[in-house]
């Protein structure tokens, strides 16, 4: 384990309540570990599962990908099919070696700021035990 | 006609016509109606069988002529899948003719289903298979090429320089035939040859898949990095592949650059990442990228993980037949959900 590593998580969230759940979470001074970049995109459908892997590419220990509830989707059922997608996308990634513990998909609303810190804690501690990933990253991201 | 068809024999000889005798029957049918076929105008082109590098192997052949079909082969070694050659035959008019075993059925409707190609511009010609020589495992364990290549009574005849081998048929079929289900095909236009005895299919289950999973998370990774380094992108996993048919690779796009052009292990991640995955719950299970996979990636590893996933999560079982709808295009309000 290096020193002073800390875990790097790239989180995927959708524009209309995850990344306003993780806005509420700032906004209501909430704290959670400094260890999530968070990527907003239009709707948790936008994760295409290469995201995932370009992200482990490149020196991610962990990917969270956060999206309206089902049923609660902005545009009506862009979850649907993400939860079928990234259902299997993740046992694959699993399938190629990448620990279940460092992906994880989960549905937080925008008055869940409180869920979004609690993923976020959660995972980071997993990780910490994980240690950083070594699976499928590139060499240049090698050295930490 | 005839004289051509007499003259085609001398030269394929026992390599090309191997078998039982009823397989060069086969090759004399099939050479008798092609021929008929552009003769009569009813095809523009039929894609079949030629003779290949070595006794073992065939390649496909283009016919054009009526007079060119005396140049076509069926025996044992007839693997790769023509269906995808068709793609490159949507632009002009007219229909054109393929020879199809069940096998390539399956990638015919997946084509077909795809859009890719009008099930009305071609005349599907079957035939009933008894199984397909991996040509590739016979050769792993010869030093020498094969002059002449057979079957007779169950046994794979092989004549090399230094002399003659015979091997247990049965023990080197291509791994899809042990799993055929029907080695004769339906819903094709016109059939050559007497319909095969059907044999007692193995059922298709997924050990492999659970080896793999048996080796733990490090375990599997070490693994796959192994595979994967001795990839050398040459693509023709997704080129043979009849689910693979975009007219634009995510792969081969540069903007945006979704596969770098160097090689290294964690490109090679993306690569079969997103081969496997994009063909996912489409896959017809064919085991060509495998077959025509240069350094033996085990890819349909891959794919049967995928669908042993997509059976297990969506309860899809045959994502080949035209009414499965695809399994990730779709969903419904109560799909299992992450935990």
């Amino acid at each position: 384990m290096p020193v002073n590593w800390e875990p790097r998580i790239i989180g995927f969230c959708c524009n209309w309540c995850s990344y306003a759940g993780a806005d509420l979470a700032g906004t209501s001074r909430l704290e959670y570990p400094p260890t999530v970049r968070v990527i907003r995109v239009p709707c948790s459908g936008r994760v295409n599962p290469q995201f995932i892997v370009r992200a482990f590419q490149k020196g991610a220990d962990g990917v969270l990908v956060a999206g309206c509830h089902p049923g609660d989707c902005h545009y009506s059922t862009g979850n649907y099919f993400t939860r079928r997608r990234l259902q299997v996308a993740r046992r694959f990634l699993e399938y190629l070696g990448i620990d279940p513990r460092r992906l994880r998909i989960t549905w937080v609303s925008a008055s869940e700021g409180q869920k979004f810190a609690d993923t976020v804690r959660e995972m980071t501690e997993e990780i910490r035990v994980l240690g950083p990933n070594r699976v499928m990253r590139d060499e240049l991201w090698a050295a930490n | 006609m005839g004289g051509e068809l007499r003259a085609q024999d001398a030269a394929v000889g026992v390599g090309g016509q191997a078998g039982t005798g009823a397989m060069s029957a086969v090759g004399h049918e099939l050479a008798e109606k092609v021929g008929g076929l552009l003769a009569g105008g009813e095809v523009r082109m039929f894609l079949g069988y030629g003779a290949g590098r070595t006794a073992l192997r065939v390649r496909p052949r283009h016919v054009l002529r009526p007079e060119g079909a005396a140049g076509l082969v069926w025996n044992e070694f007839c693997a790769p899948s023509l269906a995808k050659y068709l793609l490159d035959e949507q632009e002009e008019e007219g229909r054109v003719g393929v020879l199809v075993k069940t096998c390539d059925l399956r990638a015919m409707k997946r084509l077909v289903a795809d859009r890719r190609v009008d099930r009305g511009r071609v005349l599907l010609v079957g035939v009933g298979c008894a199984g397909v020589v991996d040509a590739g495992k016979v050769e792993a364990l010869l030093v020498e090429p094969v002059v002449e290549a057979g079957v007779q009574d169950g046994k794979l005849v092989l004549q090399t320089r230094s002399g003659v081998r015979e091997l247990p048929r049965e023990e080197y079929l291509l791994e899809r035939c042990l799993h055929c289900e029907d080695p004769n095909p339906r819903e094709v236009d016109l059939l050559v040859g007497p319909e095969v005895a059907p044999w007692a299919a193995r059922p298709r289950d997924y050990a492999e898949v659970a080896e793999v999973t048996a080796m733990g998370a490090a375990g599997r990774a070490a693994y796959w990095d192994r595979q994967f380094a001795r990839c050398l992108r040459c693509f023709a996993c997704r080129n043979v592949c009849p689910a693979c048919s975009c007219r634009e690779c995510s792969l081969e796009v540069w903007e945006p650059m979704w596969l770098p052009r160097e090689v290294s292990v964690s490109e090679q991640y993306m690569f079969h990442f997103t081969r496997a995955f994009h063909v996912a719950g489409r896959c017809v299970d064919c085991g060509e990228c495998e077959r025509v996979c240069p350094v033996s990636i085990p890819l349909m590893k891959l794919n049967r993980a995928l669908q042993k996933e997509i059976q297990e999560l969506f309860g899809v079982e045959r994502p080949w037949e035209p009414e499965e709808k695809e399994p990730l295009a779709m969903y419904t309000p109560d799909d299992p959900d992450f935990h």
